[in-house]
């Protein structure tokens, strides 16, 4: 009977210094979250009535977009490890290039929200949860451009074959900051979108 | 299908299910409740799946998860508690 043996490693995987950043973000998001949901204990009604003017269905379709723009890096992540060198790369490379397209899509969405927001007077000295919002969702729009940027060296070399099923950790690494963007708006568009 | 496609499935599902939450204005106080359990579950299949968390021990593991567990507490405090 086959078994199969996993060893885990001591740590994460790409190089860690991607860690010690993607662990810093989480706590400065982390703080934002909080303090947040504590402003809004001194004005509720104000937060729950500002969170109106927000489209829910844009922050949907954008969650949306990440997930499946992350869910596109596994993939080619995994055509990296799996596949034989030539056609590995140029699925990874291909999987590379859907991600950016989603990335792309979800800049574009929230670039129109933040358009319209002006449009209609509003902005960062608005009120509180206005501020929270921009403040927010500007900084994280930050960091989608910054993962783009990564994600799009990452495809300059894959598209070279510069990553081999065990030479892969550039790729890796890259791949855990995308992943970290998403894991800060699974919890913002809930949070800022639709709670109350 | 691989686990990887399952775990997209199931983070666009949840997805669903806690933007419906919200727009058909469904939040009662155990919605809310499921709607945070979304969030910790969503965080928890990036960080152990997408991000590969599973395959490493240790506290470097689970600083995503006390990060959750952590802040959606706060969080679930600051809507929970009545105003005095």
């Amino acid at each position: 009977m086959k078994t199969t043996t996993y060893t885990k490693t001591p740590y994460p995987p790409g190089d860690f210094g991607i860690w010690i950043i993607i662990y810093i973000e989480l706590l400065t998001f982390g703080l934002f979250f909080v303090g947040f949901a504590y402003s809004r204990r001194a004005d509720i009604e104000l937060f729950n009535s500002s969170q109106l003017l927000l489209d829910q269905r844009a922050g949907f379709v954008n969650t949306i977009l990440l997930l499946t723009s992350s869910y596109f890096v596994v993939k080619s992540v995994e055509s990296i490890k799996n596949l034989e060198i030539e056609k590995a790369s140029k699925k990874a490379k291909n999987w590379l290039l859907a991600a950016m397209g989603l990335g792309g899509l979800f800049l574009i969405i929230k670039l129109m929200e933040f358009v319209g927001k002006y449009q209609e007077g509003i902005n960062l000295s608005t009120n509180t949860f206005f501020m929270f919002y921009f403040l927010l969702t500007m900084f994280h729009f930050l960091h989608v451009v910054l993962g783009m940027i990564i994600l799009f060296n990452l495809y300059q070399k894959t598209k070279i074959g510069g990553y081999t099923a065990t030479d892969h950790r550039g790729l890796v690494t890259g791949a855990s900051y995308w992943h970290m963007v998403d894991l800060l708006w699974i919890v913002l568009f809930p949070l800022i979108y639709i709670m109350r | 299908m691989d686990k990887f496609t399952k775990v997209w499935i199931i983070l666009v599902l949840l997805t669903l299910l806690s933007f419906s939450l919200g727009w058909f204005k469904l939040l009662s106080s155990s919605a809310l409740a499921l709607l945070i359990l979304t969030i910790f579950i969503k965080g928890q299949l990036i960080s152990e799946y997408f991000m590969e968390l599973k395959e490493t021990q240790g506290i470097y593991r689970f600083i995503p998860t006390i990060w959750l567990l952590l802040m959606l507490t706060l969080i679930s405090l600051s809507y929970y508690i009545p105003q005095s």
